[in-house]
């Protein structure tokens, strides 16, 4: 016998648009630093990004499960268009009939705004991620670790071939982060 | 996406998801003192004020031009249906009916007869057919 399908409430329109108004100045900040950060090196601003994640939230387009911060949803919504985009690009004809029914959608909604296929947008995120790399190569841990992001591994993939600490990984990330900063 | 990628562009949203996470997890406090100590405190919230506003005018806009479009189409479902004869209403109905006993089941007009129905019930059913698109475009009631 199937299992029966485990439903989770997602917020109401309602509910949504409401959280939305009340998001608090911290979340703000969460929400301006990433959309700076998912947006670098690409054509689309940051502003546009977050104008289609709150679009397709109020248009309930895109769902929040009751429980999950709005926040994160959104920021998380940021990240899926991005990757949809992303992915588009770099898989070939077979992988893309793979990917999730929603991933033209998703990437539909950047493409609107932004093309990958402009050589100067490609060149800036050239000149970024260099300078980048050269700021963040003062700290010999700290650019190991940014090296295993940018070959996208995960956080234990990082800490595994390191061999550092969870709390040695932490410290780089921080330090990372903090250095870039002033690229996004 | 954990394919190792050459796209410097890529690359860079390898390094933001991280940083992201990383964001998310700080707490309140510490993220604002970050902010107070490396970024603009000033302007803490303005691009995600401008870009709600611009989101909340856009998806307003939609839903009117939907509502719009929603009321277009029943005036002219309603004004098609007014420009319909009873009498030749009720033909074209029987004519429905009896090719498709489903049709009869819907409306239990087996029951009660096509002749027992009102003028007005006979245009109702008429104009849901209409809204249903049963009739196709230029079809003459």
């Amino acid at each position: 016998m199937p299992e029966p399908q485990k439903t989770t409430r997602v917020l109401a329109p309602e509910e949504m648009r409401s959280a939305l108004e009340k998001l608090s100045k911290a979340d703000k900040a969460r929400l301006e630093n990433a959309a700076r950060r998912f947006s670098s090196g690409l054509s689309i601003t940051p502003q546009d990004l977050l104008q289609i994640v709150f679009e397709k939230a109020l248009s309930h387009e895109r769902k929040c499960p009751d429980g999950v911060p709005v926040v994160v949803f959104l920021a998380r919504a940021m990240e899926s268009l991005l990757d949809s985009y992303l992915t588009k690009r770099e898989h070939d004809a077979h992988e893309q009939a793979m990917l999730s029914p929603n991933a033209e959608a998703e990437a539909a909604a950047i493409e609107s705004v932004a093309s990958l296929d402009d050589p100067a947008e490609w060149l800036q995120a050239k000149q970024t991620l260099a300078a980048l790399t050269e700021k963040i190569a003062e700290n010999a841990t700290d650019e190991m670790v940014f090296q295993g992001q940018l070959e996208g591994m995960s956080p234990q993939e990082i800490q595994d071939v390191l061999e550092i600490t969870p709390v040695q990984y932490a410290s780089a990330l921080t330090s990372i982060r903090r250095k870039s900063d002033k690229f996004f | 996406m954990t394919k190792k990628s050459k796209d410097p562009r890529i690359q860079l949203f390898h390094v933001a998801r991280r940083d992201v996470e990383d964001i998310l997890a700080m707490s309140d406090d510490e993220l604002l003192k970050d902010v107070e100590e490396y970024g603009d405190m000033q302007n803490v919230g303005k691009l995600v004020d401008d870009a709600y506003l611009a989101a909340k005018l856009s998806v307003g806009k939609s839903r009117l031009a939907a509502a719009k479009d929603a009321l277009e189409k029943r005036k002219h479902d309603t004004e098609a249906v007014k420009l319909i004869d009873v009498a030749k209403a009720r033909t074209l109905l029987q004519a429905v009916a009896s090719n498709d006993p489903q049709f009869q089941k819907k409306y239990t007009l087996a029951a009660r007869g096509l002749q027992d129905l009102s003028d007005a019930e006979v245009l109702s059913i008429i104009s849901e057919l209409v809204s249903l698109g049963a009739f196709p475009d230029g079809w003459n009631l």
